[in-house]
């Protein structure tokens, strides 16, 4: 399905020159990337813009790209299913464990506190230091790039194959050095496994070239949610079932949902009966396939 | 803990000595730490016992070299630095030694279910059941789970949210392996006829 002229189409466009523009010098990259960065922030401004939906949507893709890094098979429909249809007592698998870490990473305002909430194998001495002390007023002094991609340096040197780590906090330094006070999985959608085997120079043009390969994708992944939103919350009316609403609110911020986390209706009848009609609008999509154990997002 | 003892006793900086005899003995110091432990140590580890921001990895390349010619190295596996006999001198340790309960011992079927487990990953007893065609005993899933080769991975989305199966970092130390890529291509075995390509788990 697309929804290319569809009439919520709000938000500015990328400036083509950014993405098309084959830049060959490091100098070159940097500017371009610092272009994609600025229009990023014009975008990610917008009032429509979904921001905890694509925090969310965001960091499966950064845990899939994550999950490919260290070799593991699964993708993002399977950390969907890991996560989604977890039972008190039970575990995730090692696949999980990285998307549950993202999913924890963006949730919360950037701190030393929640980091340790996504990243329990590490101190919170540790995540300070890593982060330069993560005090406010350090906090956008240092260029963004060159502070994330140090970031990034120094904890690959140290946990050689843990990308998931190394990402997340690598992000995060970008995040606050952007001034942001939530991290948006960023760096993480656009460097390749062997850019992070680099070092110095080569780690840092590889980083601007992610930057602006990642801009262009969460700019159309930012438009792509910013429409569904805007369609569910013009159905929204529409729905009386009594929870309904609450169940809106949910879908307008989760990536996916299973129906049985939907307690606002009181049976999981209803709440299956509630997702089903979502999709008939056409205002949701039922994201596994299956029969049974189904999933549904926007 | 014994790390933060370790933290406040250890004379990590060793100012006292000259630069040579320091970086000497920081080698020394990750040779006995990777020695005395039976699993791989992390760099960030072997970084508590030598001096601030020091390079565990110019250290650790030294101490190879070091044992360049001897019986035994120091070998990279799953995220840290482990030291172990170098392989062409298991037939004499396997013929002088009481090794046995450090053996594997593992029979060719259940090698075949752990690559399978390997490949498909999370991959449930049904799943397994179709690879192989006929059921895989609880017994020799129980054997693999005992010697700490697979664990528990996420529920499969179907009836009865039956428990899937993954390989663990032993499984990694076991078979030398720095991640699951370095796997052989399963296009190459398909290849070479030794593989056919089952449906996913899910």
């Amino acid at each position: 399905m697309t929804y290319a002229d569809d009439s919520f189409d709000t938000l500015p466009r990328m400036p083509s020159w950014v993405t098309s523009v084959r830049a060959e010098t490091s100098e070159d990259v940097a500017f371009l990337s610092g272009a994609a960065l600025a229009h990023l922030h014009l975008v990610l401004a917008q009032p429509n813009v979904p921001q905890d939906l694509l925090r969310a949507r965001l960091a499966l893709r950064a845990a899939e790209a994550c999950v490919i890094h260290s070799g593991r098979p699964e993708r993002a429909a399977d950390l969907r299913d890991a996560v989604g249809f977890l039972q008190p007592g039970d575990g995730p698998g090692p696949a999980g464990e990285v998307y549950q870490s993202w999913q924890r990473a963006v949730e919360r305002p950037v701190s030393v506190k929640a980091l340790h909430r996504a990243l329990p194998h590490l101190t919170p001495e540790q995540i300070a230091v890593w982060l330069d002390g993560c005090d406010p007023r350090e906090a956008g002094q240092a260029a963004p790039i060159p502070r994330a991609v140090s970031v990034l340096e120094a904890v690959t040197k140290e946990r050689s194959r843990d990308y998931g780590t190394a990402l997340i906090l690598a992000d995060t330094a970008l995040a606050q050095a952007l001034g942001w006070s939530q991290m948006l999985p960023f760096l993480s959608l656009g460097l390749k496994r062997a850019d992070l085997r680099l070092d110095g120079d080569e780690l840092s043009t590889a980083a601007h070239r992610a930057v602006v390969k990642a801009a262009s994708r969460v700019v159309r992944e930012t438009a792509e949610l910013e429409r569904r939103t805007q369609r569910l919350k013009a159905a929204a009316p529409r729905l009386r079932a009594k929870g309904a609403d609450e169940a809106v609110a949910l879908f307008l911020k989760s990536d996916v949902i299973a129906p049985m986390n939907l307690s606002s209706f009181g049976s999981q009848r209803a709440a299956r009966r509630f997702c089903d009609r979502l999709v008939e609008l056409g205002v949701a999509r039922e994201l596994t396939g299956r029969d049974t154990f189904r999933l549904y997002g926007v | 803990m014994a790390r933060d003892h370790l933290d406040t006793d250890l004379d990590r900086e060793l100012e006292d000595l000259p630069q040579e005899l320091r970086w000497r003995e920081w080698m020394r110091r990750i040779e006995a730490v990777l020695f005395a432990s039976a699993s791989p140590v992390p760099s960030e580890d072997l970084a508590r016992v030598v001096g601030q921001g020091v390079s565990v990895e110019l250290l650790v390349e030294d101490l190879i070299a070091d044992l360049e010619g001897r019986s035994f190295e120091v070998a990279k596996v799953s995220g840290g630095w482990m030291m172990r006999t170098r392989p062409v001198y298991a037939p004499a340790i396997k013929a002088a030694a009481d090794v046995d309960d450090q053996d594997l011992d593992l029979r060719d079927y259940d090698v075949a279910v752990l690559a399978a487990i390997a490949y498909h990953q999370p991959i449930t007893r049904d799943g397994l059941k179709d690879i192989f065609g006929k059921e895989i005993s609880r017994d020799l899933i129980g054997r693999l789970h005992a010697q700490d080769l697979i664990g528990t991975g996420p529920r499969s989305p179907r009836r009865g949210a039956p428990y899937t199966y993954v390989t663990t970092e032993k499984f990694l130390i076991a078979f030398d392996l720095e991640t699951l890529q370095d796997l052989p291509d399963r296009e190459q075995l398909q290849d070479a006829g030794l593989s056919q390509k089952s449906q996913n788990s899910f």
